[in-house]
């Protein structure tokens, strides 16, 4: 599979209050055709620059971005036509019955079979009883799914995704990202911002971290996650963890401590370790309760390269580029 | 072109929509202009005016709703979006801004038609006015809708970038030309003789000019009139496009986050 989007280079800076801010900072992406691509990092990290960019409302200083393979820039109205965009903090125009509403964006898109089409993407968002009411008057999560529907009215290519869970309660936004997985199925490519790792980590085949205007990090859950973890760690519940921690510090590339009398941690270098471990405790007179792999959570991996700024000297005197754990 | 047309189209299609569900611009169209009109003209008839006068100023009201509602309805169109925070979904749409423009000026435009209509019907019930030359009174108001459009354009511009504040101005400056061109008066007679040569080269002075025509009030410059409402659109359709572009660069269209 090709690339969807291509981002090389993207620079952007504001006047703001006087000073100069850096929005972007030579931005490079390529989002593959068909996943779902997550956008995480801070408020005022670049986000909402880069998904403006792509979507033809914002001029970049220096670079260029192009959706399947349309300059965003230069040829901005044929890379709208084939991209559409979901907001969380976008409202709905007033004044106008759902129905009408979806006819308007039909209208601006040169959607054919219009009213069919209309039809289809209400009962794909289940808002069949809300059609004649007006859009200003659906509930939070009501106006998130008529967003979705008036963005699958154009049947895009790419669909921008920004917090479009953000303020709904824990329903609505079960149905939004079930509507979403339906939509990956589809084969649509989808670049996801939002601020929660759980929705990320359970939507986007891969993501990238984003903080003062540049990547910090681009990877899988488990490839992020991997960088952070330079020694894995286990940990072993069981009757006497003193004896426990003995016999496994005899193993090369195994360093064991007692953490309480029932509970012993081993850091390994790899798991590749396991089969030693496992067969020295098949040795020991302790009864082994429990052992589980303990792995970081995407919201430690996230913290920890957000905070990480390339240049910044670590506790241990490493940058986070050093550490490996930026790019 | 059909797809053009369409874009085009979904701007009537908002403005109608809007129009039929919301009483507040229904009233935009049904009460206030027959209140404007009655206000001048009972004035008018009240100061015991010669007939001449009183058909100067209905067929000055008409050109000026003209203008009124062409700009306003560029403008209006696009705050609206911008009130009801959609205004990034219209901007990310394949619609250009020509399309915008011409799409909202229609509207516009329409409206004016069907108050001008109302008008019409009104006074001549009440004072048994008839246009006296169709094809002068037909012109005029094509120049009105073209010196509208252009105000739109630049009124749409400044929009662009600093968004409602543009609405303001949108209700402002029409007032300021009609002012300056003298809808229900004579320049010649009111301002100072520095002042004329620029008013004389204002369309709207020259357009105001071709109605006054009608009933003998003014001596009509078509050609000048066509050449500087040409030139008036086309700098104000520069203008739009420098804003438009200054807008995108300074992050200030639109905002989706």
């Amino acid at each position: 599979m090709g690339d969807a989007i291509v981002i090389r280079g993207i620079s952007k800076t504001y006047r703001s209050g006087g000073e100069t801010v850096n929005a972007l900072d030579s931005v490079s992406l390529a989002i593959r055709e068909g996943e779902i691509f997550g956008l995480l990092g801070p408020n005022g990290a670049g986000k909402t620059s880069l998904i403006s960019i792509l979507a033809g409302i914002l001029a970049p200083d220096a670079g260029y971005a192009e959706v399947v393979g349309l300059n965003c820039s230069k040829e901005a109205k044929k890379a709208q036509e084939v991209l559409n965009v979901v907001s969380g903090f976008t409202g709905v125009i007033y004044s106008l019955s759902v129905e009408e509403a979806l006819m308007y964006y039909a209208l601006l898109y040169n959607v054919r079979d219009a009213k069919k089409k209309i039809a289809s993407v209400i009962k794909l968002v289940r808002l069949e009883n809300a059609r004649h009411l007006e859009a200003d008057d659906l509930s939070s999560g009501m106006k998130q799914r008529y967003q979705i529907a008036k963005a699958l009215l154009s049947d895009p290519c790419v669909l921008i995704l920004d917090e479009p869970t953000v303020g709904l309660d824990v329903e609505s936004a079960i149905t939004i990202r079930d509507i979403v997985k339906r939509l990956r199925k589809e084969g649509r490519t989808i670049l996801l911002t939002t601020h929660n790792l759980f929705e990320a980590e359970e939507l986007c085949d891969r993501m990238a971290f984003i903080n003062h205007g540049k990547i910090l990090a681009t990877g899988t859950v488990d490839e992020l996650k991997e960088r952070l973890v330079r020694k894995r760690t286990i940990e072993i519940n069981c009757s006497d963890s003193q004896e426990v921690v003995e016999r496994l510090s005899k193993i090369k590339g195994v360093n064991a401590t007692v953490k309480s009398g029932r509970l012993a941690l081993v850091s390994v270098d790899s798991y590749a370790r396991m089969k030693d471990i496992m067969a020295a405790l098949a040795g020991v007179k302790s009864e082994i309760y429990n052992l589980s792999a303990l792995e970081p959570t995407l919201e430690e991996t996230y913290l920890r390269i957000i905070n990480n700024k390339a240049g910044k000297r670590g506790a241990r005197g490493a940058t986070g580029k050093e550490e490996g754990l930026i790019e | 072109m059909m797809d053009s047309l369409t874009r085009i189209y979904s701007q009537v299609y908002k403005s109608f929509h809007t129009l039929r569900r919301n009483t507040f611009r229904l009233a935009d169209v049904l009460i206030w202009p027959l209140i404007f009109l009655f206000t001048l003209t009972f004035f008018a008839t009240y100061l015991g005016s010669d007939a001449v006068y009183l058909q100067m100023i209905i067929l000055g009201m008409m050109g000026w709703r003209m203008i009124y509602f062409l700009n306003l309805e560029m403008v209006s169109s696009f705050v609206d979006e911008y009130w009801s925070k959609s205004l990034a979904h219209l901007l990310i749409s394949p619609i250009s801004r020509f399309e915008l423009a011409v799409g909202s000026a229609i509207s516009g435009f329409l409206k004016a038609v069907f108050v001008i209509c109302i008008y019409l019907v009104a006074t001549h019930v009440l004072y048994g006015f008839n246009v006296s030359d169709w094809p002068t009174f037909v012109l005029a108001l094509s120049f009105f809708a073209v010196i509208g459009f252009s105000m739109g354009l630049v009124t749409l511009g400044i929009g662009y970038y600093w968004k409602e504040e543009s609405f303001n101005l949108g209700f402002i400056w029409p007032d300021v030309i009609v002012l300056l061109s003298g809808v229900y008066f004579s320049v010649d007679a009111v301002y100072p003789a520095w002042v004329l040569p620029a008013i004389n080269l204002l369309p709207s002075t020259l357009a105001f000019n071709l109605l006054k025509s009608m009933v003998g009030l003014a001596v009509p410059d078509i050609p000048l009139l066509a050449m500087l409402s040409l030139l008036w659109v086309l700098l104000a359709y520069l203008f739009n496009g420098y804003m438009y572009e200054k807008a995108r660069r300074a992050g200030k269209l639109a905002r989706l986050g």
